[in-house]
């Protein structure tokens, strides 16, 4: 474990010294709405940006992260911007390559989780802003009996709203890692 | 040092998070690891936000706040805190924390000597009294005041300077509550406390938001209804809410149209059988509008005109919501109606409190564990502070009247002031208040933990007013938006900085212990109205409060023998338990749980033969025979209701998040993250026909304003209804809203405006 004075030393030493090792985790992202899973969506996605260009809340940006496997294509932080869900769905009707596509797919790709060592309902507080802010209020992302928030991943679009509203000093709303496989 | 786990560190809020930015996000639970540690001293207070009155340890080491929790053995909260209090110590350490005082000189507010700062307020207050008058000048305080506070100001201002000038904030949210109960029940505030939430088999919960406005009240009724799944929750309200993830019914009337409704579950309760007529006899008169006493027959006459049918008609809820929320109110053993500002702020607000409180009394529902009409209060002291203390034009400290004569004496007696001193009349209420200010009527006025300039309806009228005339404004934040109007502003202390006592919705007072030494040159309120009042020369009346016992012990010994007694509620017993329910007559007294009735120590001790023939007695001061009064009150349309010109009915609220203006919770991240700025709901529908997207900006437009601001396209407001939270400066959505009042309680029809709605 680093001390935090280690931390700082190496902050404030010239990039592509020991600061590279320390490069914060890559953010967690969502991937677009309407893609079909990661596998046909890296294999359709040729990288023209036209979601991330007509996306009315600048939520798709593209991921610059050289690590990251998705470096290169248009993904959501969540923890910047969620996806809004808009009616016109722009960035599908943007789409020339069939990498978004507006046939309802239920499932979504990736699963959210509720880390509960992070979540102030589960630390004594009664916070239900996650809840109250969810699309799918009551379906998705409900309060239990205990009057704790409860993600319910069949009826869950991965949207990232909950991820990016949490009020708890760090987010508690994550995303599951996957194992990408590239095509 | 102690290692604390993650959760360990979230159970206490951390201050320092801001600070420790960089190393929460990296490697959390580390960066605080001393958060839990022993060296933290932990004091129990109040929590500083809305009415429920949750008890809160604040935790305190090297001079700063680090952390809060909620206190486990506080009845109210059980531990349990929401997330504004979470992030309280943000509060206090905020950069937005004014240090110093400050005056204007040449257009600029320049920091100045405390010296400086209350000569310039002594000086102007003394000429204007001089020249024009005690009621020249004016105090508008608030309900988020402590009990001292609001009484030192009662005793400059009505005492001393002698006008009944005396205003604040709750006018605009409590003041039909409790026309409501004076009217209803013959003394203002509940009959119950918290405890029939656990004890009930039916909540109304009329006009209020529970989820959002009082979230712990909310967890309560929540977790009841889960261990209990019989337990019913009916909601009467224009918006679907967060609050409706409970229940099981919910009326939609068009905002303002509400009345019949109320009359029509009263009808049904008759006419199916469900109304006690022994409890009807023995307890109640039913009058009319004027005051004219009826008989059950008329009364069953007069709601010939309000069968759910013909509601329905009005109010555009369909008739069989109507009966099946009269049936449920009556099959249901017990039942708690809750209700908050969807009835309040209303230009009726009065009626339909009272057409609420008639439900129970029609039923025999109240007086028993587990049914009352329980109205929630939107502020941690507005029962407390101004209620009870008298914090209103037209009442006096102990639930007293302006225009009663020995109420005056009794006063001014304690006071040590003449009993002349104390104007017969009621002064001027809030709208009256600041429309004085616009017409010169007023020239000084002293605002004390408040926002107005933000906070009134239809504001941008009231700045004229407090632009021209002399403005002092005492405020731990700043800048705000009144005090650009101000002349002098008055670093105040914070919560935490001071010692003091808040009463919640249930007559519960609780003491706050005072942890911090204030921040800069910061000072309780109560001690600079008190050095104030010396400067202008009231040495004499202003010699005896060193202290804030002192000044509660004085506040007391004003209820004895009151409907609200307080006198066994001393500091030392405060400071050991959490609160006392009123009346509290002595130190072995217990509080007490229900009003009226057996248990009550006003009612134990009412002679046999007044209690004869009846389980409870209404002895409040507006009470007739120990009887409580149905009200026969028609239909009346809203100030503005939405017509051709302007289609939509504006409405505006609280969010879970944020808290008045912003002073507080804006101060931080965590929560300005969750609600970066003001929205308006709008239903898919209307935005669909108005081409407005989510998330795009729409252009709201009333007779008194128009604003920009971002639409939320939701399913939550009723087609028709526009729905935004009113917190950000930015949005000021008060300007826009309507300040017609209600003629009995002046409280403004914040709730409903004609709007028109447009794409940006």
């Amino acid at each position: 474990m680093l001390s935090r004075g280690d931390f700082l030393r190496s902050f404030f030493q010239s990039p592509g010294s020991s600061a590279a090792k320390l490069r914060p985790m890559s953010p967690q992202v969502l991937l677009p709405p309407g893609s079909k899973g990661w596998t046909h969506f890296l294999a359709n996605c040729d990288q023209c940006y036209a979601c991330v260009s007509k996306c009315p809340h600048e939520a798709l940006r593209v991921v610059r992260d050289s690590n990251s496997k998705l470096e290169g294509y248009p993904a959501i932080y969540p923890t910047l911007i969620s996806c809004e869900g808009c009616w016109e769905q722009e960035c599908i009707k943007a789409c020339p390559t069939n990498a978004l596509s507006s046939e309802p797919n239920l499932t979504p790709s990736q699963e959210l989780f509720i880390d509960e060592d992070l979540c102030l309902a589960f630390n004594g507080q009664f916070c239900t802003t996650c809840v109250g802010r969810c699309p799918l209020q009551g379906t998705a992302l409900f309060l239990d009996k205990e009057g704790k928030p409860k993600l319910d991943m069949t009826h869950c679009t991965a949207c990232g709203i909950c991820i990016n509203v949490c009020p708890a000093p760090q987010q508690a709303i994550q995303i599951k890692e996957q194992e990408i496989v590239c095509p | 040092m102690k290692q604390v786990n993650r959760r360990e560190f979230l159970k206490t809020s951390a201050a320092a998070t801001a600070a420790a930015g960089i190393g929460v996000s990296l490697f959390p639970g580390m960066a605080l690891a001393d958060t839990g540690s022993d060296g933290m001293t932990w004091h129990k207070s109040v929590c500083r936000y809305c009415g429920v009155g949750c008890g809160i340890m604040i935790g305190e080491k090297d001079g700063r706040v680090k952390a809060v929790k909620g206190d486990a053995k506080n009845t109210i909260n059980k531990g349990h805190l929401c997330v504004k209090a979470y992030y309280l110590p943000k509060a206090i350490h905020s950069k937005t924390r004014l240090l110093n005082p400050l005056v204007r000189k040449n257009g600029e507010l320049v920091p100045a000597s405390w010296d400086e700062a209350l000569g310039v307020v002594a000086k102007n207050f003394n000429s204007i009294r001089k020249a024009h008058g005690g009621d020249a000048l004016a105090f508008y305080g608030s309900g988020q005041a402590e009990t001292e506070e609001t009484y030192m100001a009662n005793k400059l201002f009505r005492g001393c300077i002698g006008t009944n000038n005396v205003e604040g904030n709750p006018r605009l949210c409590m003041a039909s509550a409790v026309g409501g109960y004076l009217s209803s029940h013959g003394a203002d505030e509940p009959a119950g406390t918290y405890d029939d939430i656990e004890k009930t088999n039916l909540f109304m919960l009329v006009g209020s938001n529970t989820a959002e406005a009082h979230p712990i009240v909310f967890e309560r009724i929540m977790r009841h209804k889960n261990n209990n799944p019989d337990v019913k929750i009916v909601i009467i309200d224009p918006r679907k809410t967060p609050t409706d993830q409970v229940a099981d019914l919910h009326l939609f009337p068009k905002p303002g149209f509400d009345l019949p409704v109320f009359n029509a579950i009263s009808q049904v309760l008759i006419a199916e059988g469900y109304a006690d007529e022994k409890f009807i006899k023995a307890h109640t008169f039913m009058k009319t509008n004027k005051g004219d006493k009826v008989s059950f027959k008329e009364y069953k006459k007069f709601l010939e005109d309000y069968t759910p049918e013909k509601a329905s008609v009005i109010s555009g809820v369909p008739a069989d919501d109507i009966i099946k929320a009269a049936r449920i109110f009556g099959r249901a053993k017990t039942a708690m109606s809750m209700w908050c500002m969807g009835l309040n702020q209303r230009q009726r607000g009065v009626w339909s409190n009272n057409l609420v409180n008639n439900w129970h009394l029609i039923t025999g529902k109240i007086g028993v564990p587990g049914s009352d009409a329980f109205s929630l209060t939107g502020q941690p002291n507005a029962c407390g502070g101004v209620r009870e203390g008298g914090g209103l034009c037209h009442i006096l400290p102990g639930h007293r009247a302006v225009g009663n004569a020995t109420h005056r004496k009794e006063v001014a007696d304690v006071w040590g002031v003449p009993a002349n001193r104390i104007p017969p009349k009621p002064g001027k209420h809030t709208i009256a208040m600041f429309q004085g200010l616009n017409d010169t009527d007023i020239r000084g006025i002293y605002i004390m933990c408040t926002n107005p300039a933000q906070s009134l309806p239809n504001a941008s009228k009231y700045w004229k007013g407090l632009k021209e005339q002399f403005v002092v404004v005492a405020e731990s934040f700043y800048p705000t938006m009144t005090t650009k109007y101000a002349d002098v502003v008055l670093p105040a202390a914070f919560w935490s900085e001071k010692e003091g006592v808040y009463g919640c919705t249930e007559r519960r007072s609780q003491h706050m212990a005072k942890v911090l030494e204030p921040a800069g040159e910061a000072v309780w309120d109560a001690f600079i109205l008190r050095d104030l009042g010396k400067r202008m020369g009231f040495t004499k009346e202003f010699a005896k409060y060193k202290t804030a016992e002192i000044i509660w012990d004085e506040y007391c010994s004003l209820t004895k023998g009151k409907d609200m007694d307080l006198m066994g509620a001393t500091y030392d017993r405060l400071k050991k338990v959490r609160g006392l329910t009123w009346p509290v007559p002595s130190v072995d007294h217990p509080g007490t749980y229900k009003r009226y009735t057996d248990g009550d120590p006003i009612f134990d001790a009412l002679p046999a033969s007044k209690k004869m023939g009846r389980r409870m007695y209404f002895y409040g001061p507006k009470a007739k025979e120990g009887k409580a009064t149905i009200w026969l009150r028609p239909h009346a349309d809203p100030a503005e209701p939405p017509d051709a010109e302007y289609p939509y009915a504006l409405t505006t609220g609280r969010i879970l998040e944020h808290w008045h203006t912003l002073t507080m919770t804006g101060c931080s991240p965590e929560l300005n993250r969750a609600v970066p700025k003001a929205y308006a709901e709008i239903h898919p529908s209307d935005a669909k026909k108005l081409g407005i997207q989510n998330r795009k900006d729409l252009i709201l437009t009333t007779r008194r304003g128009e604003m920009r601001i971002e639409a939320r396209v939701i399913d939550r407001p009723a087609p028709g209804t526009i729905f935004v939270p009113w917190h950000w400066e930015e949005w000021p959505i008060n300007v826009l809203c309507n300040d017609a009042f209600d003629p009995g309680s002046k409280e403004p029809e914040y709730k409903v405006a004609a709007a028109q709605v447009r794409k940006a």
